[in-house]
């Protein structure tokens, strides 16, 4: 059976964001994922967006995209982030360590380690001048 | 979007947010507690039962918060967090870091 694969595209804008999770929750609800695997994908696109919107694109994305695609296969379902910020791997950065004390916290890095405990699988490519990020969620789990 | 309430019981003053705490509402979350350090309140509660969804931005945000309000010798103490809000301070350490409380009375109570 053909996979089906659904294609968004956003301004690079924090404000932008939302419409890009409710794309994706409305596929993720639409091949029957359930409401916990949902709220993990929702999560997991709000947090790699911010990023590439914050990080990528410095918040002066507003005459940039980004570019949102689903896809449901078998085993999964896919979501894939691109865009054309600098080269840039989240899965190269080191981790923030929950057990730093509160006056050594500087407040970021904790989208990704959100993104790794709720995705099954998580690839990052760099191709054609664009960041690819890739996330999978078991379609046979509900959490 | 998060909708954010404040009222006070004796000196302690109860900041009671609802909905969802993103990467678009939480400057709006932070300048509220921050209004309230700003203002002399330091003995701050955040009820979050209220609360289904907080992403690190939401955090981030409490974080610096209660950053703060130390800094003016206060402190900021969470009731009631939902599962997956409390899954995500967990993630975070952040449980070792806040005083979490079962219910809004315990946290008042507890200045």
């Amino acid at each position: 059976m053909e996979n089906q694969k659904h294609h968004m595209t956003i301004p690079a804008v924090i404000e932008k964001i939302e419409d890009a999770c409710e794309f994706v929750n409305t596929q993720a609800r639409a091949i029957g994922l359930g409401e916990d695997a949902v709220y993990h994908c929702h999560l997991s696109v709000e947090e790699v967006l911010t990023n590439v919107i914050e990080h990528g694109y410095n918040y002066d994305g507003s005459n940039k995209v980004v570019e949102i695609v689903t896809e449901k296969t078998q085993e999964f379902f896919i979501i894939t982030i691109i865009d054309d910020a600098p080269q840039f791997d989240p899965l190269q950065q080191p981790s923030p360590d929950p057990s730093t004390p509160l006056w050594e916290r500087e407040g970021g890095g904790w989208g990704i380690v959100f993104v790794k405990k709720y995705m099954d699988n998580l690839a990052y490519n760099y191709e054609g001048d664009r960041n690819h990020f890739v996330m999978e969620k078991q379609l046979t789990t509900s959490d | 979007m998060i909708d954010i309430s404040v009222s006070s019981k004796d000196s302690v003053t109860l900041v009671e947010a609802s909905g969802r705490v993103d990467s678009m509402s939480a400057n709006q979350f932070g300048e509220a507690l921050s209004t309230q350090i700003d203002g002399g309140h330091v003995s701050l509660v955040l009820d979050l039962s209220g609360v289904d969804y907080m992403s690190s931005a939401g955090l981030r945000e409490i974080v610096s918060a209660l950053k703060k309000v130390k800094r003016a010798s206060g402190d900021l103490r969470l009731a009631q967090p939902s599962e997956r809000v409390r899954e995500v301070l967990e993630m975070a350490g952040l449980d070792t870091i806040f005083q979490i409380y079962g219910t809004q009375d315990e946290a008042m109570r507890s200045y």
